[in-house]
C-alpha cells in the first residue's frame, strides 16, 4: 500500500524531521526537498546535525519525529537495505571500505543483491545460471571502477588504499547501481585540490548522465560553491538558509555561523 | 510475604558468590578489553592449589590463603599477561575469546596433571581432590549457621562471600572510577597508541590489571569453592558463566550493577526453585535460569547506543602466504598428504581395527570442525554452541530411526535439518549483537540445550540414548572401517568444495562485506540479518550432518556425549590447526580423535622398528596432556587465522622471498637515491634569523639546543617489508611552525608516527634538545614533550569528553580552559566522544595540546573535517603557541590554510622532502610545480 503523498517534483524530501539523542538535539525540525537532477550542498558547523541528517534520510537512524519522502512515498519506516536497493545510495564521512575484499569485489558487492533467486544453497552449489549472471554484474562493476580511475588497482584489497583512493572507492560503490540519489558524507576531506577536483567532476558527469539528485556535505567551501545548484545551511540542527551559492554566501547568518 | 523475605536473603547469599566474580571479570574487562573466559578456570587452580595446601599438607588457613593470593595469583597473573594478553592487546573480538577459551581449557588440565602426576609418579601423599564434596573456606569448617532474624539461615562461608564480594566490588569501582590508573586502563583497552601519546605506558597498565584481575578470581576460588561445593572445573567454569549474566546485567561495564545483578540472579534461582511448581516436571528448568537471564541480558543490552556511521576502521585483509604461487603449487602439498593418509590408511593399518576407528571419528569430526570455519573462519562470528547442534541432530537422527525406523541416510539429513532450524534460533541474537556478546549469547544458548533441551525424555530417550547402527549405504558396507573412512573422505571434499563456492560467491562477499563493515553493507543493499542467518544455518547443518556421522561412529548418542564445554575444547583444537581453511579443521579433527590414544597408550606400529614404539602415559593424565597442549596452542594461535599452518606457510615464504631477492640482486643492481635529491640531503634551507649556517650534524650538541627542538637526521622507516621513508632530515625549532605538505600516500602519517615513536625508524636519529630519543618508545617521547595529534579521531571513543581531557589535563582549570575555548565540547562533556560528530572529536583531539602544549607539538591534518570558522580559531591559537615557544609541524594535505602562518615549509613526496624552505620563497608557481610533479608521479 504505498499511497501518493506528494505530487511537488520532489524526489527526497524531508518533512520535518527531528532526532534526538537523550538531552541532545541533533536535527531540530529540519525540512528540505530535492529534485531529480540536482546536486544540492549542505553545510553547516560541525555537530550541526549533518551527518545524522544522512543516517536518518538513509534509514540508518529513525528520526524523533517527522517524515522521509522519497519519490512520492512515506519511507520513514524502510529499512536502510529496501533504501538502497531502490536507488538511495551514500559514501561515509568516516570512510567504511569492504577492507578484505578487493576494489572491484567492493562494487561488485553493492549489485550482488540483484543475484537473484537461491541465495546462499545456490552460491554454495555454484549454479552455473547464478555465475552466468555474475559475469553480468561484474562487467558493470568493472565500469564504474573505470570511471572512477581505480582500474589500475582493481585486484588491490581495499584495506590497503589510501584515504583518497578509498574516497573514489565509496564513490564507485554508490554509483555503480545507478542510484537515484546519491548522499555523499565530506567526500573530499583528506584528498588533496587536484584529487577533489577530479571527484566534483565524475560527480557531475554521473548527475549528467543518469539524472540523479545529489546530497553533499562538505565544508571545502569553494569547492561547494563551485559545484551545487543549491545549498542547505544547517545548524544546530535547524535549516537556517536555502538557495544558489551566491545568495547563500552573503547571507549575513550563514556568514556568522559558519563561514566567517 | 515472610517466606518470600526469607527466600531472598538466602538467595542473595548465594548470589554473592556470582557478584564476587561478576565484579572481577568486569574489571578484567573494563581494564584489558578480554573477558576472561578463563577466569573459572584460574579460580579452580587456586582452589585446588590452596587445597591442597591446606588438607594435603596441613598448612594452616592463613599461611595457606596469603600463599595462594599474594604469591601465586599475581605470579599467575604476570605469566599470562606476558605470555598470553598482552600480545592479544591489540588483537579481534573473536581471537581474544577463542585464545581464553584455550586458557579455559589448559590451565585445568595443567594443574590437574602436576597433582596426579605428582601422585602417581613421584608418589606425593597428597590427595587427587577428585572426589571432594566440601572444601573448607577460608573460615569454620564446617560452616557454621547463624540465625538472621526471621528464622533465616545462613552460613559462615556465604557471610564470607558476601563481605568479601561487598568489599571487592566497592574497592574495583573506586579504582576503575575515580583514580588515574583506573582512566588509563580504560584508556589504554580503547586506544593504546593514544594512550601511549598521552604518555601512559600500557605495558604497566595491563600488567597490573592482570595481577588484580588474577588475585581476585584466586579469592572467588578459595573464598567461593565452600559454596560452591567441589573442586571440579566443569563446576567453576559453570558458575562463572552463571556470573557472566550478572556482569551482562552491568551492561560489561558498571562494577555496581554487576554487583548488584549477581544478587539478584541468586533470589531469581532461589524464588523459581520454590515457585515455579508448574514447571516441576520439566527436567532442568530450575538450572536455566541464570542462562535465560544471560540471554535476555545481552538481547536488552544490544539497544544500539554508538553511531550508526561505523566505528571500524578500514582494516587490511590477512595475509596470505602463499599468494606468490600459482594454484597447483600451492595445493601440492594437500594432495601428497592425502594420497599419503590414504595409502597409510589401506597398507599399513588395514588390519588395526583400534586405529582406523581412531581416524574415521577422527574424520567424523573433522566435518564438524568445518562447521567451525564457515562461523568463525570465515563469518568472523565466535559460536560457542556448536556441541548443541551435534546432540540435536544425532538425538533427532537417532530417535527417527529407532522409533520410526527410518533408514540412516533419511534419517541423517533429517538430523542436519534440525540442526540448521537450531542454528536459525541461535543466529537471533546474532542479527543484534557482534563480538564478545554474539559469543556469550551462544553459550547462554548451549548452555540452555544441555541442562534443558537435551534432558528432554522424549528427545534422548532416558540415559541410555538412541543406538545407531553402521548402516550399509548405496551398497558400500560402512560397518567396515576401511569403507567408512573413504565415505567420511568423499564427504569432507563434498563440503570443502561447498565452502570454496561460498567463498567466490555474492554471498562469501557479503558474508565479508558484513564482516568488515555493517553500515557499508546494509546501504550496499546487502541483508545483514539475511547473511548472518545463511552463515549460521549452513554452518549448524554442516555441524549436524557431522554429529550424525560421529554418533554412527561411535554406535549410540546419548545426553552426556558432547556438552557445551566439550564445545570449547573442539574450538581450541581448531584454532590450533586455523580457523581459516578446511585444512585445519581436517587435521584438528584427526588430532582430537587420536591425540588421547596416543598419550594414553603411546604407539607400536607393526611396520615401525621396535625402539619407535612407545608405551604412552598411561590412561590417567592422558586427556590432561591433549587439553593443555590443545589448549595453550590456541592460547599461542589465536592472533593467527591460520595457526599452526601460518607458521611453516610464514617460514617458507620468508625463504622463497629471500631466494628471489638474492636473484634480483644478481640480476641487476638497483641504482640507489633513484629520486634527484640525495636521501640524506634534501635542501634544507632555513630563514635565515635561525642561522642556517650551522652544519646539520652540529645542532644536535649541546650547545645549540635552542636552535633545534627537535633534530630528524636521515629518518627511514616503514611497515614490514616495505619502506616508506626513504632518509629524512628535518630541524624543528622552537617557536616556529614548520609545516610539511605532500599529497596522498606521500608518508607524511608515517612521519608523524616516527616522530611520536609509534613506528619505529629503521635508521637515522631523532635527537631531542640534545638527546638522541631514537630509541625511547611513544610513551616515554610524549612524557619528554614530543606528542602527536594523529591524523582523524584522536580521542578515546569510550571515554567521556571530560576524561579525554583529563588523560592530558588532570587539573579542572585546564579542563575549564578548553570548554571555554570550544563551548561545544563543554555542552557534551558527559557523552562518550565516539558518539561525538567528526568535526567535534577533531576538536576534542587538539583542545587539551593548545591548552597545554608540550614543547613539540606534532598536528597530523588538523583542519580535517573543520568548520572554516574553527579553521580559523585553530590556526589562530597555533600562532599563539607559536608566540610562547613552542615548536610546532604541522602536516597538510591542502597547503591553503598553513601557508598563511608557516615559518618553514617543506614537500614531502615518496618518502622524500623534495623542497624546503622558508615561506618566502612559497609561492603559487612553486606549488604547482611541486604538486603537478606529485601528481603525475
Ligand atoms: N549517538 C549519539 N549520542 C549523542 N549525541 C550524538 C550522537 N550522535 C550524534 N550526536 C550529536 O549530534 C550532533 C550532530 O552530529 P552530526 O554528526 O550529525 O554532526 P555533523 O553536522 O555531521 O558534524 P561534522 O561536520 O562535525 O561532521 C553532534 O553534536 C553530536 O555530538
Ligand atoms: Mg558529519
Amino acid at each position: 500500500m504505498e499511497e501518493r503523498l506528494s505530487t511537488s517534483a520532489a524526489l527526497v524530501h524531508v518533512d520535518g524531521v527531528t532526532v534526538r539523542f537523550g538531552g541532545v538535539v541533533a536535527v531540530n525540525a529540519a525540512s528540505l526537498s530535492v529534485p531529480p537532477g540536482e546536486i544540492r550542498g549542505l553545510i553547516g558547523p560541525n555537530g550541526a546535525g549533518k551527518t545524522t541528517l544522512f543516517d536518518t534520510i538513509t534509514g540508518m537512524r529513525l528520526p524523533t519525529s517527522g517524515r522521509v519522502i522519497y519519490d512520492g512515498t512515506d519511507i520513514t519506516d524502510r529499512s536502510a537495505v529496501w533504501r538502497s536497493r531502490n536507488g538511495m545510495r551514500r559514501t561515509f564521512q568516516r570512510q567504511q571500505p569492504f577492507g578484505w575484499l578487493s576494489v572491484e569485489d567492493n562494487v561488485l558487492a553493492a549489485l550482488d543483491y540483484r543475484g537473484g533467486g537461491g541465495g546462499i544453497v545456490a552460491d554454495v552449489l555454484a549454479l552455473p545460471s547464478r555465475r552466468r549472471r555474475e559475469r553480468e554484474r561484474r562487467a558493470k562493476a568493472q565500469a564504474a571502477v573505470a570511471r572512477c580511475g581505480l582500474t589500475s588497482l582493481s585486484g588491490e584489497a581495499a584495506g590497503r588504499l589510501s584515504i583518497g583512493k578509498v574516497r573514489l572507492l565509496e564513490l564507485a560503490r554508490a554509483i555503480v547501481d545507478d542510484p537515484k540519489v546519491l548522499l555523499l558524507d565530506e567526500p573530499t576531506s583528506g584528498l588533496e585540490e587536484a584529487e577533489a577536483e577530479k571527484f566534483g567532476e565524475i560527480v557531475s558527469e554521473v548527475r549528467h548522465e543518469t539524472g540523479c539528485a545529489v546530497l553533499l556535505v562538505e565544508h571545502d567551501v569553494p569547492f561547494v560553491m563551485g559545484l551545487c545548484d543549491r545549498i542547505t545551511v544547517l545548524n544546530l540542527g535547524e535549516v537556517i538558509a536555502e538557495g544558489t551559492p551566491a545568495e547563500v554566501s552573503s547571507n549575513d547568518l550563514v556568514r556568522a555561523a559558519y563561514l566567517g | 510475604m515472610r517466606e518470600l523475605l526469607q527466600l531472598a536473603i538466602a538467595g542473595a547469599a548465594t548470589g554473592a558468590i556470582y557478584s564476587l566474580i561478576a565484579s572481577g571479570l568486569t574489571l578484567s574487562y573494563t581494564a584489558t578489553g578480554i573477558f576472561n573466559l578463563a577466569y573459572g578456570a584460574i579460580a579452580f587452580c587456586s582452589a585446588l592449589l590452596y587445597y591442597e595446601l591446606n588438607n594435603g599438607l596441613g598448612w594452616s588457613i592463613v599461611p595457606a590463603f596469603l600463599f595462594v593470593v599474594a604469591i601465586f595469583c599475581p605470579l599467575l597473573g604476570l605469566a599470562l599477561n606476558f605470555a598470553v594478553f598482552r600480545p592479544l592487546a591489540k588483537s579481534t573480538d573473536a581471537a581474544k575469546i577463542m585464545a581464553t577459551v584455550g586458557l579455559l581449557v589448559a590451565l585445568p588440565a595443567i594443574a590437574r596433571y602436576i597433582v596426579e602426576g605428582g601422585i602417581s609418579t613421584f608418589g606425593w601423599g597428597i590427595p587427587d581432590a577428585k572426589q571432594v564434596t566440601l572444601p573448607a573456606g577460608i573460615f569454620r569448617s564446617p560452616a557454621s549457621n547463624s540465625n538472621l532474624w526471621l528464622d533465616v539461615v545462613v552460613n559462615s562461608n556465604q557471610v564470607v562471600v558476601f563481605i568479601t564480594g561487598a568489599a571487592v566490588a566497592v574497592a574495583l569501582w573506586v579504582l576503575l572510577r575515580h583514580t588515574s590508573l583506573g582512566l588509563h586502563m580504560r584508556a589504554v583497552v580503547d586506544k593504546p597508541e593514544l594512550a601511549a601519546m598521552r604518555g601512559v605506558n600500557d605495558g604497566n597498565t595491563s600488567a597490573y590489571a592482570w595481577v588484580i584481575g588474577t588475585v581476585l578470581a584466586g579469592v572467588a576460588g578459595v573464598v567461593g569453592a565452600p559454596i560452591i561445593g567441589t573442586l571440579q572445573e566443569g563446576t567453576f567454569n559453570l558458575v562463572m558463566f552463571i556470573a557472566a549474566a550478572a556482569v551482562v546485567i552491568g551492561g560489561l561495564r558498571s562494577i555496581p550493577l554487576a554487583f548488584v545483578g549477581g544478587l539478584g540472579l541468586g533470589i531469581a534461582e532461589t524464588l523459581v526453585r520454590r515457585y515455579a511448581t508448574f514447571a516441576k516436571d520439566i527436567n532442568g528448568f530450575n538450572n536455566s535460569v541464570p542462562f535465560v537471564l544471560l540471554l535476555a541480558g545481552l538481547l536488552f543490552l544490544a539497544r544500539d547506543r554508538g553511531r550508526r556511521g561505523g566505528s571500524v576502521s578500514a582494516q587490511p585483509p590477512p595475509v596470505e602466504w602463499t599468494d606468490d604461487l600459482p594454484t597447483w603449487r600451492k595445493n601440492l602439498p594437500w594432495v601428497i598428504a592425502v594420497v599419503l593418509f590414504f595409502v597409510w590408511t589401506f597398507v599399513f593399518l588395514r588390519n588395526n581395527e583400534a586405529w582406523l576407528g581412531n581416524l574415521a571419528t577422527g574424520l567424523s569430526l573433522a566435518v564438524v570442525f568445518l562447521s567451525f570455519v564457515i562461523v568463525t573462519g570465515r563469518g568472523g562470528m565466535v559460536s560457542l554452541s556448536q556441541a548443541a547442534f551435534v546432540m540435536v541432530a544425532a538425538f533427532t537422527a537417532g530417535k527417527v530411526m529407532v522409533e520410526h525406523g527410518w533408514p540412516w541416510f533419511p534419517a541423517l539429513i533429517l538430523g542436519s535439518l534440525a540442526a540448521m532450524a537450531l542454528g536459525i534460533v541461535v543466529s537471533l541474537p546474532a542479527l543484534r549483537l557482534g563480538g564478545l556478546p554474539l559469543a556469550l549469547a551462544t553459550l547462554a544458548l548451549g548452555f540452555l540445550g544441555d541442562v534443558l533441551l537435551f534432558k528432554w525424555n522424549w528427545l534422548r530417550q532416558g540415559q541410555s540414548g538412541w543406538k545407531i547402527a553402521r548402516p550399509e549405504l548405496f551398497g558400500i558396507n560402512l560397518v567396515d572401517r576401511t569403507s567408512m573412512i573413504v565415505f567420511l573422505g568423499v564427504v569432507i571434499a563434498a563440503i570443502t568444495w561447498l565452502i570454496h563456492n561460498l567463498q567466490r560467491s555474492a554471498s562469501g562477499r557479503a558474508i565479508i562485506a558484513v564482516r568488515n563493515s555493517e553500515p557499508a553493507a546494509a546501504t550496499s543493499g546487502l541483508s545483514i540479518p539475511q547473511t548472518k542467518l545463511g552463515i549460521f544455518a549452513l554452518s549448524a547443518a554442516v555441524a549436524g550432518f557431522g554429529g550424525v556421522l560421529v554418533a554412527t561412529n561411535n554406535g549410540r548418542i546419548t545426553d552426556g556425549t558432547f556438552v557445551t564445554q566439550t564445545g570449547l575444547a573442539w574450538l581450541a583444537a581448531v584454532v590450533l590447526f586455523g580457523i581459516r581453511k578446511p585444512q585445519g579443521a581436517i587435521l584438528a579433527g584427526l588430532s582430537t580423535a587420536c591425540s588421547t590414544t596416543i598419550w594414553n597408550r603411546g604407539f607400536h606400529f607393526a611396520f615401525t622398528p621396535s625402539f619407535l614404539h612407545w608405551n604412552g602415559l598411561g590412561s590417567g593424565t592422558a586427556t590432561y596432556v591433549g587439553n593443555a597442549l590443545f589448549g595453550l596452542g590456541a592460547v599461542q594461535l589465536a592472533r593467527e587465522p591460520d595457526g599452526i599452518l601460518a607458521i611453516t606457510a610464514m617460514q617458507n615464504r620468508a625463504r622463497r622471498d629471500k631466494r628471489r631477492a638474492r636473484q634480483a640482486d644478481a640480476a641487476a643492481p638497483l641504482p640507489e637515491g633513484v629520486v634527484a635529491s640525495a636521501p640524506d640531503s634534501p635542501a634544507v634551507t632555513l630563514p635565515a634569523s635561525t642561522a642556517s649556517t650551522v652544519p646539520a650534524a652540529a645542532r644536535t650538541d649541546a650547545d645549540a639546543p635552542a636552535l633545534a627542538a627537535l633534530q630528524l637526521t636521515g629518518i627511514h622507516s616503514g611497515y614490514g617489508l616495505v619502506e616508506v621513508l626513504h632518509g629524512i632530515t628535518l630541524p624543528v625549532v622552537s617557536g616556529q611552525i614548520t609545516a610539511i605538505l605532500g599529497p596522498n600516500g606521500a608518508g607524511k602519517s608515517t612521519l608523524c608516527q616516527t616522530i611520536a615513536g609509534l613506528v619505529p625508524a629503521s635508521a637515522g636519529t631523532i635527537v631531542h634538545r640534545g638527546v638522541d630519543v631514537s630509541g625511547q618508545r611513544a610513551h616515554q617521547r610524549a612524557r619528554m614533550g614530543i606528542v602527536l595529534a594523529p591524523e582523524a579521531r584522536g580521542v578515546f571513543p569510550a571515554l567521556t569528553v571530560r576524561e579525554n581531557l583529563q588523560m592530558w589535563l588532570p587539573d579542572a582549570a585546564d579542563r575549564d580552559d578548553a570548554y571555554g575555548r570550544f563551548p561545544i565540547l563543554g555542552e557534551r562533556r558527559n557523552l562518550p566522544a565516539g558518539s561525538l560528530s567528526g568535526g567535534e572529536q577533531q576538536m576534542l583531539t587538539l583542545a587539551p595540546l593548545l591548552v597545554k602544549p608540550p614543547d613539540v607539538l606534532i598536528a597530523d591534518e588538523p583542519s580535517l573535517g573543520l568548520a572554516p570558522l574553527i579553521v580559523e580559531q585553530i590556526l589562530q591559537i597555533f600562532v599563539e603557541l607559536r608566540a610562547r615557544g613552542v615548536a610546532l609541524v604541522l602536516v597538510e594535505e591542502k597547503a591553503k590554510g598553513v601557508l598563511e602562518i608557516a615559518d618553514t615549509v617543506s614537500f614531502l613526496s615518496l618518502g622524500r622532502i623534495t623542497w624546503s624552505g622558508p615561506k618566502s620563497a612559497v609561492d603559487d608557481g612553486l606549488l604547482a610545480q611541486v604538486y603537478l610533479g606529485q601528481v603525475e608521479a
